[in-house]
């Protein structure tokens, strides 16, 4: 009774995530898809999409990393907890609420954005900036959450053999710390990198939506899937593809048993 | 194991709150355009009075809404903003006879007390007007490529926005300085935009209609054929010209 109950589960659990899928391979204009994917339209919004989602990674990855450190090196209970709370919550906010936030922080009426317009006459929304801010606004917790696990299972004794051999201490971090890391460091990348390809709510809310400078692929989605579904469905494609690729790229990390620091080679 | 009975049981009681409230008047979903907004929802106490119905009320732009009722949306109604979206749910077979319920006229909007200084819609084209208008693939931005056309007008706006709420939406922040939108959107009572005088836009071919329809699938038809009879009476008109739009 229990083992049908759980195989039907299984299977409800499969149609669930499998039928959206086979939904876009279905309907896809297989036949037009050539001129679709061939089209300004997508060109354009896959160049921005690369563009965004890289920069908002590289913003994730030095904002993330001290981030994570910090994490991994405060013992204040109640500090640690705040600060991890703070890194964490763009993660269960809804992006679109992240996006109002941005704007009042950001905006031309921002609590900062205010004295950039006035002074110097810089505004972020409406800018490629102000688009990978919000990909990196809803980016970092990934990075984050990666990173700290990955640094904190460093073993010290390799640390400490570094210093101990007279190793400096960015030169230690650099080369011991980050390096036994790496492949949660790595794994924190990619993730981070895939939510900045998919971010939509904070982006159309903070950044707008301009052709080539702030319209990013879910936002072309988005929008074209109300008079030309056929492109949106392209651009799904697209998108799904990339996805793909990205868990394959992941499987190693995942999907494999987990990494001690005794396996990697410190290089 | 505690905890988690204590989590399934917020759980539950979010469930029961957001599902609660169930009354024994029908209710009737109205698919709208993002433009009707503001009427309908200052009007709908009284639509709810008069038919003995209980509104449920949902905005998007037209051709998000016609979508959605052609994928199959549970909605009694559909008001669109203009005949093509209209059009799209009529074609899928999904609504039945259109009436027209309004015409609303664009009108060029800036942020209250109109700091830029916008004087005319020819001032759209200053680079230092930050200018969001509706996408083309919308009603508004149609309409609004249209009107810039005609007048032979060079703009570069800053965002292509997916309805006529986030437009506004962006002056209203301050975030943009104008956008054209709507009469109508100057007679909703905000206190943080105002508009400035476009007697381009004073064009028939420059406005929108709002056809109004049953949807086919509806289990209230009586009820949606009166709310319809209801936007095209003479107290329909009333109420739809007080609040900036034009006789159908």
């Amino acid at each position: 009774m229990k083992r049908v109950v759980a195989n039907v589960g299984l299977a409800l659990a499969v149609l669930f995530l499998g039928l959206p899928l086979l939904g876009l391979l279905v309907r896809a204009p297989w036949a037009s898809l050539g001129p679709l994917l061939a089209s300004d339209e997508l060109a354009t919004s896959l160049r921005l999409s690369i563009v965004t989602s890289l920069s908002a990674t590289l913003v994730a990855v030095l904002l993330g990393l001290p981030l994570a450190w910090a994490l991994v090196r405060l013992h204040n209970g109640l500090l640690r907890r705040g600060l991890l709370a703070l890194a964490l919550l763009p993660m269960v906010l809804p992006p679109v609420v992240g996006g109002v936030a941005l704007l009042l922080a950001f905006g031309r009426r921002g609590i900062l954005g205010r004295p950039l317009d006035s002074w110097f006459g810089v505004s972020l929304a409406f800018t490629t900036a102000g688009a990978v801010m919000a990909a990196a606004f809803v980016a970092l917790p990934f990075f984050v959450l990666a990173a700290q696990s990955g640094l904190r299972a460093v073993d010290p004794r390799f640390v400490e053999a570094g210093r101990t051999l007279g190793v400096g201490r960015a030169s230690n971090f650099a080369r011991v710390t980050l390096a036994l890391a790496r492949p949660a460091l790595s794994a924190g990348v990619v993730v981070a990198w895939a939510r900045a390809l998919g971010e939509f709510g904070a982006t159309v809310t903070f950044a707008g939506s301009l052709p080539g400078r702030t319209r990013t692929l879910p936002l072309a989605v988005y929008l074209a899937l109300d008079s030309r579904p056929e492109a949106a469905i392209a651009l799904s494609l697209v998108l799904l593809a990339v996805s793909i690729a990205v868990l394959a790229l992941l499987r190693d990390r995942w999907l494999a048993s987990p990494v001690t620091p005794q396996s990697t080679p410190v290089s | 194991m505690r905890r988690a009975a204590s989590v399934a049981a917020l759980f539950s009681l979010l469930l029961v709150a957001a599902c609660g409230g169930g009354g024994e008047r029908p209710e009737l979903d109205v698919f709208a355009a993002s433009s009707l907004e503001p009427v309908l929802s200052r009007w709908a106490p009284e639509i709810e009075e008069r038919l003995g119905v209980e509104l449920s009320l949902s905005f998007a732009s037209s051709t998000v809404v016609a979508r959605q009722v052609v994928e199959g949306a549970p909605a009694d109604v559909l008001i669109t903003a203009d005949r093509r979206s209209m059009q799209i749910a009529a074609d899928a077979g999904v609504v039945d006879d259109r009436r027209p319920v309004a015409r609303n006229r664009l009108a060029l909007v800036v942020r209250a007390s109109n700091p830029v200084r916008i004087r005319s819609v020819r001032d759209l084209q200053r680079s230092d007007v930050k200018l969001v208008l509706c996408d083309p693939d919308v009603p508004c931005g149609r309409l609004a490529a249209n009107l810039i056309e005609r007048v032979g007008l060079s703009v570069r706006p800053v965002s292509f926005e997916e309805n006529v709420s986030a437009a506004i939406g962006k002056v209203a922040l301050g975030e943009a300085d104008a956008t054209i939108a709507y009469a109508s959107d100057l007679r909703a009572g905000r206190a943080d935009i105002e508009g400035v005088a476009m007697p381009e836009a004073d064009d028939p071919e420059l406005e929108a209609v709002y056809p109004a329809a049953v949807v086919r699938r509806t289990t209230h038809r009586a009820a949606a054929e009166s709310l319809i009879e209801l936007l095209t009476s003479s107290r329909g008109r009333a109420v739809f010209g007080r609040a900036g739009f034009l006789a159908p």
